[in-house]
C-alpha cells in the first residue's frame, strides 16, 4: 500500500470535463485528492508519473448492484471478486443483501463491509444493501435504521418477494420514514416460476420456459404506485425490458423521486445469444429482444439510465448444467474495460458512459458528483481502448469462469485505478 | 496481467451483434460430422429434407427385418449402448432398448432418478464414468430442455448421443417414426394437410414433428389448443394457429392427438377434463370433418375420454400401434447411422496418423 501522501503525476490523458467536453491534459495528485489539472504546483516531485497519451481517464466507476460471496468457496472468495472490482475500475460498490448469510443485521453488513489491513476489501469503498425484511423472508420488517446504521446504503429484497402487498406497503412507509433508499430488482417470483429465458418464439422453439415481459414490467408498476403513495425514494436495479423503462419514465415525467440502471449484461447481450444452450447466457432477469436492449442503450446514451454490473460469480460446476438447471449469472467485471469499447463503438458517447457509471450512481447515492477536477477526491481509472488481451484464467481476478468472451481475444484494458489517491489495482512506476 | 496480442482479427467484443449463431445452425453443427453424416440425433433442426429421407428409408428397410424370425441384424455387435434415463418412461425405453437388441448391441438400462444423481453426483461426473466403461452410445431423456445439446457438446462429444426426450425442447426419434408411419400410409408428404392437437405448450413431440413435416414439404400444418396450451409465437415455427376442432380439423389428412397430462388442470391451464373433452376432444363426429382416409395418430400414452374417445383410438383410422412397431424400426435407423457417423472421422483420422509414420 503506498503511502497516503504519494504524489502522481498522469501525463496526456484525455477525459470529459466539468463541460461535457472531452480534455486533454495533466492530472496531479498528491494524498487522496486532485490538486491541480495540467498547470503543476510549485514544488510537485512526483513519484509516480503515468504517461496517458491516447489512454482515456474516468473519475473511477459505482457499482450500484453486485454479488459477493458470503462464504468463500475454494476458487470464488469475496476476495477475488473485490479484486476484479478494482481492476475494472470501480471505487465503490453496493452488493445485494441476497448472499450467504442474507443481510439482515448490522453485524452480517459490518462483516461484509468489513476492512482489514492489507486485504483487497481495505481497497474498495463496499457499502451492503440491506435485506428490507428478515432474512429475505418477505414476512417481518428487518432493522433498517440499525442497517443504515451500519453503513449500508439502501435497502433491497434482491429477487425475493414480499409476502403480499400489506408487508410491501408497511416496508415501504417504514422506509420513507428514515427517507432510506430501496433498490428493487423488478420481478415477480409467480410469473417466472421454473422460468430461465425471455418468453418469445425463441423459447418456444428451444423449449425453455419462458419469463414473461410482465413479470417485470407489472413489478415496476405495482411498485412505482406504492413507492408514489408512500413517499419512498426506489431505484430499479437491471431493468430488462422497454415496457419497464416507459412506466419509469412516465413516472419521472410526473415528478415522482424514482431512477433506475441496467446491467451490464442487458447492454451487451439480447435473448439469441440463448440459442445455443449456452448456460453463459442464463441470468436473471433474462435477457430481452434486441428491441428491447435498443431502448435500453438509447436511454443510457440520452443520460436517463444508469448501468450496474450484477456481477456474480459462479462455480464451474454450476455451469456445467444444461440450461434451465445450471446457476443463473455472468462475471463482468474483469471484462468492463472491454465492454466499455464494445459499447462506445456501437455508439455509446464516453460521456454517456461516464454518466451512467459515475455521476448519476453518485446522484443516487446523494454523494458528490465526481469529476477530474482540483479539489475533488483521487478517484481515478485509466481505460487503454486499444489494448488486446485473452480472457482466461491467467488474466481475470475474479474466481468465477463464466465471463463473456472467454477464452477469446478482447479490444480495452484498465492500466490503473485510484481510490482515493491510493493503488488498487495496476503497478506504481517509479520515475 | 494483460497479453499482448497482434494479430489482426477482429476482437470478440467487437465483433458483430449478429454473429451469435442460430439454434439451427449450432445443433447442426454439434449433431452432424465433417462429411455431413449424422454422429448425434439431437433434434431434427437444421437437417436436410435428404437426411430425413435417408433415416426414413433406413427405417423402413428395418421393417422388413421385423417380421423376419430371426429379427436381429448386426450392424451393432460388440458395441456397448446405455439408456440413460432421468425421466419414466415405459414405451420409448422399451422400444429403444428393443431396437438396441435387434442391432445386436450390448445393452444397459440406467434409471437414473434411483441411482447416482440421487446421492448428488453431476450429470457431468455420471457420464464421465459411463464412457470410462467404453461406451459407445448414450440414448439420453432428461426433463431440461438442451440437456442432450449440453452432452454432445461439452461432455462426452466422442459418444454418439441419441435425444429420447428433453424437456420441451425435442423428441426427434418420435417425430421420426411418426413421419415413417405418415409416409408408410400417405406415401408422400407433398400436399398433405396436418392437425396437431392439444397440448402443444407442453410437448416436445409436437416442436419435433412441426419442424420434420416443414422441413419434408408438408405446406399445410395446423395446431389447434386453448391459448394456454400454445406457447407464445408458435406460428414463427410454421403452423397456422385455431381455437376451434371444427374448423382445424376440416379436410385433413393426418391428425395427431396429444395426451393431456391432469396435472395441467391443477396448474390452472385449463377448467376441467369434461370441458377440455368437449371443445377439444376427437370424437367420431369431429372425426368427420376430416378426410375420409384421414389417419390418427397419438404418442401414447392415451387418455381415454379425455383427448380421445376410445371409439377413434380403437376405429379404423387409427394408426396407434402402427406407431408403436415403427418405433422400433425408425430407432434402429438413427442409431445406426450415428453410430457410423461417429466413427467415420476417428477412421480417417487414424489412417492420417498412419500415413504420416509412413
Amino acid at each position: 500500500m503506498k503511502h497516503p501522501n504519494t504524489r502522481i503525476r498522469i501525463d496526456h490523458g484525455t477525459w470529459i470535463n466539468q463541460q461535457g467536453q472531452d480534455h486533454q491534459g495533466s492530472v496531479f495528485i498528491e494524498g487522496d485528492r486532485i490538486v491541480a489539472i495540467d498547470q503543476e504546483p510549485e514544488a510537485f516531485e512526483a513519484d509516480d508519473v503515468i504517461n496517458a497519451l491516447g489512454l482515456r481517464l474516468f473519475p473511477g466507476f459505482i457499482d450500484l448492484f453486485s454479488y459477493l460471496p458470503g462464504v468463500n468457496n475454494a476458487e470464488i472468495t469475496r476476495e477475488t471478486e473485490i479484486q476484479a472490482a478494482c481492476a475494472a475500475g470501480f471505487v465503490q460498490l453496493a452488493c445485494t443483501p441476497e448472499t450467504d448469510p442474507i443481510l439482515d443485521s448490522g453485524a452480517k453488513v459490518a462483516r461484509i463491509q468489513g476492512t482489514t489491513e492489507g486485504t483487497a476489501a481495505e481497497k474498495l469503498n463496499i457499502k451492503a444493501l440491506g435485506a428490507m425484511t428478515q432474512g429475505l423472508q418477505g414476512l417481518q420488517l428487518s432493522n433498517m435504521h440499525a442497517l443504515h446504521h451500519n453503513g449500508c446504503i439502501g435497502l433491497s429484497q434482491g429477487l425475493k418477494p414480499f409476502a403480499n402487498l400489506l408487508v410491501m406497503r408497511r416496508a415501504f412507509e417504514y422506509a420513507a420514514t428514515f427517507d432510506f433508499l430501496y433498490v428493487s430488482v423488478p420481478w415477480l417470483a409467480e410469473l417466472s416460476t421454473e422460468g430461465c429465458a425471455n418468453e418469445s418464439a425463441l423459447s418456444t422453439r428451444m423449449g425453455l420456459t419462458g419469463i414473461p415481459e410482465v413479470a417485470e414490467s407489472i413489478a415496476v408498476a405495482q411498485q412505482l404506485l406504492m413507492a408514489k403513495a408512500f413517499g419512498l425514494r426506489i431505484h430499479f436495479t437491471a431493468i430488462s425490458c422497454k415496457a419497464s423503462l416507459e412506466l419509469i419514465q412516465n413516472a419521472q415525467a410526473s415528478g415522482q423521486k424514482v431512477t433506475a440502471d441496467t446491467s451490464i449484461a442487458h447492454l451487451l447481450f439480447h435473448d439469441q445469444f440463448v440459442e445455443n444452450f449456452n448456460s453463459l447466457y442464463h441470468i436473471r432477469p433474462p435477457l430481452r429482444t434486441q428491441e428491447d436492449q435498443k431502448a435500453l442503450f438509447a436511454a443510457v446514451n440520452q443520460g436517463q439510465l444508469m448501468i450496474s454490473s450484477h456481477h456474480k460469480a459462479v462455480e464451474s460446476a454450476e455451469k456445467a448444467q444444461p440450461f434451465a438447471a445450471s446457476q443463473p449469472g455472468m462475471c463482468l467485471y474483469d471484462t468492463l474495460p472491454a465492454t466499455l469499447v464494445a459499447l462506445h463503438q456501437r455508439g455509446l458517447s464516453w460521456k454517456a458512459l461516464q454518466q451512467a457509471l459515475c455521476t448519476l450512481p453518485a446522484g443516487v447515492l446523494g454523494a458528490r458528483s465526481p469529476t477530474i477536477e482540483v479539489g475533488q477526491k483521487a478517484n481515478v481509472c485509466l481505460l487503454d481502448p486499444h489494448k488486446r488481451w485473452i480472457v482466461n484464467r491467467d488474466t481475470v481476478f475474479s474466481g468465477g469462469d463464466n465471463h463473456p468472451w472467454w477464452h477469446q481475444s478482447v479490444q480495452g484494458a484498465n492500466v490503473l485505478t485510484l481510490s482515493n489517491g491510493r493503488w488498487t489495482h495496476g503497478q506504481p512506476r517509479k520515475i | 496481467m494483460s497479453n499482448d496480442l497482434d494479430d489482426s482479427d477482429i476482437p470478440a467484443n467487437l465483433q458483430s451483434e449478429s454473429d451469435t449463431c442460430t439454434s439451427s445452425d449450432c445443433i447442426h453443427r454439434v449433431q452432424l460430422n465433417s462429411q455431413g453424416k449424422l454422429k448425434h440425433f439431437i433434434s431434427i433442426e437444421g437437417l436436410s429434407k435428404q437426411l430425413l429421407t435417408d433415416i426414413l428409408d433406413t427405417a423402413d428397410s428395418f421393417i422388413s427385418t421385423q417380421n423376419r424370425s430371426i429379427k436381429t441384424v448386426p450392424l451393432l455387435r460388440g458395441k456397448t449402448v446405455v439408456n440413460l434415463f432421468f425421466e419414466n418412461s415405459t414405451r420409448t425405453r422399451s422400444t429403444f432398448e428393443l431396437a438396441a437388441k435387434r442391432l445386436s448391441a450390448d445393452s444397459l438400462h440406467l434409471d437414473i432418478t434411483t441411482s447416482s444423481t440421487k446421492k448428488g453426483e453431476s450429470l457431468q461426473d455420471t457420464l464421465w464414468n459411463l464412457r470410462a466403461m467404453h461406451s459407445d452410445m448414450f440414448i439420453v431423456r432428461h426433463p431440461n430442455s438442451g440437456a442432450a445439446h449440453f452432452v454432445a457438446s461439452q461432455v462426452t462429444p466422442d459418444i454418439a448421443i441419441i435425444n429420447a426426450g428433453d424437456g420441451r425442447h425435442a423428441h426427434p426419434t418420435q417425430a421420426m417414426l411418426d413421419m415413417l408411419t405418415i409416409r408408410r400410409h400417405k406415401g408422400q408428404f407433398e400436399g398433405l394437410s396436418v392437425a396437431i392437437c392439444g397440448d402443444i405448450l407442453h410437448s416436445r413431440v409436437a416442436r419435433s414433428e412441426i419442424i420434420a413435416l416443414n422441413t419434408l414439404g408438408v405446406r399445410d400444418i395446423r395446431v389447434i389448443a386453448p391459448n394456454t396450451l400454445l406457447p407464445k409465437g408458435i406460428e414463427t415455427l410454421g403452423v397456422s394457429v385455431f381455437h376451434k376442432m371444427d374448423e382445424g380439423l376440416q379436410d385433413v389428412d393426418v391428425i395427431i392427438m396429444l395426451r393431456l397430462q391432469k396435472e395441467r388442470m391443477d396448474s390452472a391451464l385449463l377448467p376441467s377434463t369434461s370441458e377440455y373433452f368437449h371443445l377439444f376432444g376427437l370424437s367420431q363426429a369431429r372425426l368427420g370433418l376430416a378426410k375420409p382416409d384421414v389417419i390418427v395418430m397419438h404418442p401414447g400414452p392415451i387418455n381415454r375420454g379425455v383427448e380421445i374417445e376410445s371409439a377413434v383410438a380403437d376405429g379404423p383410422s387409427s394408426v396407434i400401434l402402427d406407431q408403436v412397431s415403427n418405433g422400433i424400426a425408425a430407432r434402429m435407423a438413427v442409431m445406426a447411422m450415428a453410430l457410423s457417423g461417429q466413427q467415420q472421422p476417428r477412421t480417417t483420422s487414424s489412417g492420417l496418423e498412419q500415413g504420416s509414420h509412413v
